[in-house]
């Protein structure tokens, strides 16, 4: 009974600051769980070699316009055979609706998509459940894989491959794997199925010469080639220096096609017959440098995790240094009567261990909670699996061997002092002074950390609010309107619905009325390195020529969703209306009010002329360390390269409903009745794809909040400390006169010293974890040093509150009390 | 009026009663002794008299004024300037040299920082240390340290010197500079409180008083 009691002993005796250490503690310990959650189920669990990388470079043909559209399945197996190495980790996709039986229900309309298992290796991406489809060339694996939402309207069932999923009336293929609930394919539409290519590009070839093939393959092979020409070779985007000589080399190649002829007639090949140069889209429709930001997600995160584990073991180390005064003489009649050294640090060992126990389940919970959010969330989501295993032993037997560890580190310390504090004579009183000092020592330690941790909150803060700010841009009023084939629409095509014109529909819906233009995702900007020849209209002179420029085909709201902002001039409004960057100022020799109105022309092209209306500050879309381009930004609708969609955008202040049923009758009239529309405002869009960063700002700022809290805490700790053993000095003073303001001067501005070391060494350490923080950094910019001076100023009043409330006892006690204490 | 009037101080320790209703008066520039035997009440006594601490009930008036709802800027300023105070222990600061120690009371006397050292000297000198103003207390014997305690006192130039046993520690050749220091400073104006079981020290004051287990002997003229 007594042993158990003893784990009670801080409890008892200090039970508020105990309970706040408790907290502190289990924060610290939660998020160190979390980090140890992200590593195990994400990082270590990626195959060798593996690095995940979302950002992927798609090559097209092009139109004598140069848009991207797709190629002949020929024509991607020239591009191969032409580039081969140049390409670097690529693959054959291909997206096309097929008949499929999917287990008992009747043979209906699916999404496949064609797709080299060893791309997904690549990309990092990891299946949710049994494995990716063998894919040997030359051989025919009936393989597939299924998309989470379907094997979820599926029944989920524990192993995919009871399945059934037929093709024609004997073929019959096996559901190995399940791909993760957010990996959609990489097309607009939604991919139920993926398939290995084996069948497609040497089977295509073969059917010619060989009888033994099924009927229903060479159906199937037939129609890949003819019907939906839609291919892209995928490949792993290295770096922008690469991509720029693939591009030159890729538009080398001559993708002419000749007439084909099968034993099955003529391959027609319909609506590429101009499709004779190659075009490379870097980053089409997924954010780029998802998997730099895992990266950094997680560095952040253990940055911030070590700093509150840091700093709330040191809190803790004060909070046991601080009672050993009170407890020693406990501690030495304890001695006195026998008890060893070690029998002592035995007790101190158990408490320790008690304490730290105590808050290992909470704190397992907590980080589950947090981790469960987190795995859904944009910059982790992609490469954590949604269902975990229960935690094994081993992870049990980790979270043991932690808390003996930290329960040792923490008795070691106090034991030391103690030893010290038991030996006759002088013993006590250096023990004191060598208290003192280690207490100021992590209190300087404390408050390093802190001031990091502050603006990193701050930083965070601010972002969290620009974040939340940017989700009301454009507010209520821009609406987003998609059509899609009903779920239950059998023989809805998908290039049917996206190749209405969408410029009727926009007149149809309001005629004359502004519209924000045809929309791309919009966070996803097409980057594009383009050979333009730019002659200017107005004969000024000066910024013709031929020049290599970066263009970018962006919706506005994306570049005011990323803070970018112009420097002159306004937004473009008409699809002939262009921005340009400073960089492109810079390269032209002109000024900004020399390039506003400027007109240019493209290529030669007579019917294509942009006319300047604004000015971009330079901020990299490639990379945000790196220095900007000179580019050419055009507006979505300006862009010649324009992909197909199945979106408009509406900016406007029509009513929902209003809007819709215009739509619908818009669309009735070319004829796609059957579609299915569905809306979202550009506010909810944006809302959705920031609430990753949204949580993962509040969990850092959280954090980052709660480690300056600890900082203070322990600034209050050891200031009360250092105050404790100055009682006898700050007495005298009193006794002659002194008042306690004068006193309280005098301490503060002694810790006032300490506290400007700590902030020097947190600019340092700052200035080291930049990079990390790179990403919040440049779209906060501008309010730098506001920031940092809020986050001085915050700290310094926190850091003189702390001090005034550990000296209140200064003007309640008498001058004799305080020097008889000391 | 007196200068200093108590009336029924008592104080009251956990579980003991170090003073019981003691009511005295001491009168501007007078030498008074306290005499007793250990443990008696001497320095606590002392202590709330110079308003380092508070009795449990009763009050002290200074110059007809009760010091119980003084507020805590004029409790400071009259411990600066009626009262210099001689610790029975010293309490000299370790960290800070003779001179520094000594011009302690004047940091918060309002006497401009560049007089301080002429005062310091002048007080160094008077105690016969101004040789020593650079050293540390620790280098110091106790009589030095005294002297040091002394002039510390004396510095911000006060009313009244409350002494707890200034001669305790000390021989009785150095005593005796001490008791001679006291009388100067006695015909210079200046009022004395003097603890001390010395009957021979305390014959030397105007008058005596005698405590004896927190109580004023009834003998005390
Ligand atoms: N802080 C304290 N807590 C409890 N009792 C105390 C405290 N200070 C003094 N006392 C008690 O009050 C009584 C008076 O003590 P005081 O120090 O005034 O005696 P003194 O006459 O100065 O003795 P000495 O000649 O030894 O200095 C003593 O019995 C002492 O035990
Ligand atoms: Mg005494």
């Amino acid at each position: 009974m007594t042993k158990w009691r003893c784990l009670l002993r801080p409890w008892s005796s200090f039970p508020l600051q105990s309970l706040f250490q408790w907290i502190a503690l289990l924060l610290s310990l939660a998020l160190l769980d979390l980090l140890l959650h992200i590593l195990l189920y994400g990082h270590f669990q990626l195959p060798s070699g593996v690095i995940p990388r979302a950002g992927y470079y798609t090559l097209g043909a092009a139109d004598s316009r140069g848009a991207m559209t797709p190629m002949a399945l020929l024509q991607v197996q020239m591009l191969e055979d032409r580039l081969g190495s140049q390409l670097g980790n690529h693959s054959l996709y291909a997206e096309l609706d097929i008949q499929l039986q999917v287990g008992k229900t009747p043979a209906s309309q699916y999404r496949v998509a064609v797709l080299q298992q060893n791309f997904y290796h690549h990309l990092g991406l990891r299946i949710h459940r049994g494995r990716f489809f063998s894919s040997n060339p030359g051989q025919l694996n009936q393989e597939l894989m299924i998309s989470h939402a379907l094997w979820n309207r599926l029944g989920h069932p524990e192993d995919p491959s009871t399945i059934h999923v037929r093709l024609g009336k004997q073929n019959e293929w096996t559901v190995v794997g399940v791909l993760p609930p957010h990996f959609t394919g990489f097309g607009v539409q939604p991919v139920d199925f993926w398939l290995p290519p084996t069948l497609l590009p040497d089977g295509l070839l073969r059917l010619n010469t060989s009888s033994d093939t099924e009927p229903e393959l060479m159906q199937l092979t037939l129609r890949f080639a003819k019907r939906v020409p839609y291919y892209h070779l995928l490949g792993i985007l290295e770096n922008s220096e690469n991509l720029a000589t693939l591009m030159q080399q890729a538009q080398a190649v001559d993708l002419a096609l000749p007439p084909m002829m099968t034993s099955h007639g003529p391959v027609i090949i319909n609506g590429l017959e101009e499709n004779n140069r190659a075009l490379l889209s870097p980053g089409l429709n997924t954010s780029p440098k998802l998997w730099e930001k895992t990266r950094h997600y997680t560095q952040l995160l253990a940055v911030v995790a070590l700093d509150l584990l840091v700093l709330s073991s040191f809190s803790l180390l004060l909070f046991l240094l601080e009672q050993l005064p009170v407890r020693q003489d406990e501690f030495r009649l304890r001695h006195i009567f026998g008890a060893t050294l070690g029998k002592l640090g035995w007790q101190i060992f158990r408490e320790n261990l008690g304490f730290v126990l105590s808050v290992l389940p909470l704190a397992w919970l907590l980080s589950r909670l947090l981790f469960a959010q987190l795995a859904e969330i944009t910059p982790f989501s992609h490469f954590i699996p949604e269902r975990l295993q229960p935690p094994g032993p081993a992870l049990l037997a980790w979270s043991a061997l932690v808390a003996l560890l930290l329960a040792a580190l923490l008795t070691a310390l106090p034991l030391w002092a103690l030893s010290k504090r038991l030996r006759p004579r002088s013993g006590q009183n250096s023990a004191d002074i060598t208290e003192g000092y280690l207490a100021s020592l992590f209190n300087s330690l404390q408050l390093t950390t802190a001031t990091a941790a502050l603006f990193i909150a701050l930083l965070f803060a601010f972002n969290l609010y620009r974040i939340s700010t940017n989700s009301n841009k454009g507010g209520e009023q821009v609406h987003l309107l998609n059509w899609q084939c009903a779920d239950e629409d059998k023989n809805c095509d998908l290039l049917e619905l996206m190749a209405l014109n969408n410029e009727q529909i926009l007149s149809q819906l309001a005629p004359g009325a502004e519209a924000a233009g045809t929309g791309e995702p919009l966070f996803s900007p097409l980057l594009d390195q383009r050979d333009i020849r730019l002659e200017p209209m107005m004969k000024t002179g000066g910024g013709g020529g031929r020049y290599q420029l970066a263009s970018a085909h962006f919706d506005r709201g994306w570049l005011q969703a990323l803070n970018i902002r112009l420097s002159a001039g306004r937004w473009p409004q008409l699809s002939s209306e262009i921005l340009v960057n400073n960089a492109f100022l810079r390269l032209q020799g002109l000024s900004a009010d020399q390039i506003l109105g400027r007109q240019y022309r493209q290529n030669g092209a007579r019917q294509f002329t942009y006319r300047v209306t604004g000015v971009l500050e330079d901020y990299s879309l490639e990379d945000p360390r790196k220095p900007a381009l000179p580019r050419i930004i055009f507006t979505e609708t300006a862009s010649s390269g324009t992909p197909l969609r199945n979106e408009i955008a509406w900016k406007g202040n029509m009513e929902e409903k209003e809007l819709l049923r215009r739509l619908r009758q818009a669309l009735n009239q070319q004829g796609a009745d059957r579609l299915t529309i569905r809306h979202e405002t550009l506010a909810m869009r944006v809302h959705k794809r920031l609430s990753g960063e949204q949580h993962y700002a509040w969990l850092i700022g959280g954090s980052s909040i709660l480690t300056l809290f600890l900082a203070l805490a322990g600034l209050y700790a050891s200031t009360r400390h250092s105050l404790k053993r100055q009682n006898r000095v700050l007495g005298i003073h009193l006794a002659y006169g002194a008042h306690p303001t004068h006193l309280a001067v005098l301490v503060i501005s002694q810790r006032m010293l300490m506290l400007a070391g700590a902030i020097l060494v947190a600019f340092f350490v700052l200035g080291m974890m930049a990079p990390l923080i790179d990403n919040w950094l440049l779209p906060l910019r501008p309010w730098l040093l506001p920031l940092l001076a809020a986050g001085l100023l915050l700290i310094l009043t926190g850091a003189i509150l702390a001090t005034v409330l550990a000296l209140r006892s200064l003007w309640h006690r008498e001058p004799m009390e305080l020097i008889r204490d000391g | 009026m007196s200068f200093i009037e108590c009336h029924n101080l008592s104080k009251d320790y956990p579980g003991q009663s170090a003073l019981d209703k003691i009511s005295v008066h001491l009168n501007q520039g007078e030498f008074v002794a306290l005499e007793g035997v250990s443990g008696s009440g001497k320095s606590t006594l002392l202590a709330l008299i110079g308003l380092l601490d508070r009795p449990t009930r009763g009050d002290v008036f200074i110059d007809g004024c009760s010091t119980h709802k003084l507020g805590l800027g004029r409790r400071c300023r009259l411990r600066n300037r009626y009262f210099g105070f001689v610790f029975q222990q010293f309490h000299l600061i370790g960290d800070l040299n003779v001179a520094e120690n000594v011009a302690l009371p004047l940091r918060y006397s309002g006497l401009p920082r560049h007089q301080w050292r002429n005062r310091v000297m002048e007080y160094l000198d008077k105690v016969g240390l101004a040789d020593r103003e650079n050293a540390y207390p620790g280098e110091l014997s106790g009589g030095q340290q005294q002297r040091v305690a002394i002039a510390r006192a004396l510095v911000a130039e006060p009313r009244f010197l409350l002494a707890d046993e200034p001669t305790g520690n000390l021989d009785s050749h150095t005593a005796r500079q001490i008791i001679v220091l006291f009388q100067t400073l006695h015909q210079e104006g200046m009022g004395l409180l003097m603890a001390t079981h010395n009957p021979d020290y305390a014959a030397l004051a105007q008058r005596r008083l005698r405590l004896l287990d927190g109580r004023l002997q009834p003998n005390t003229p």
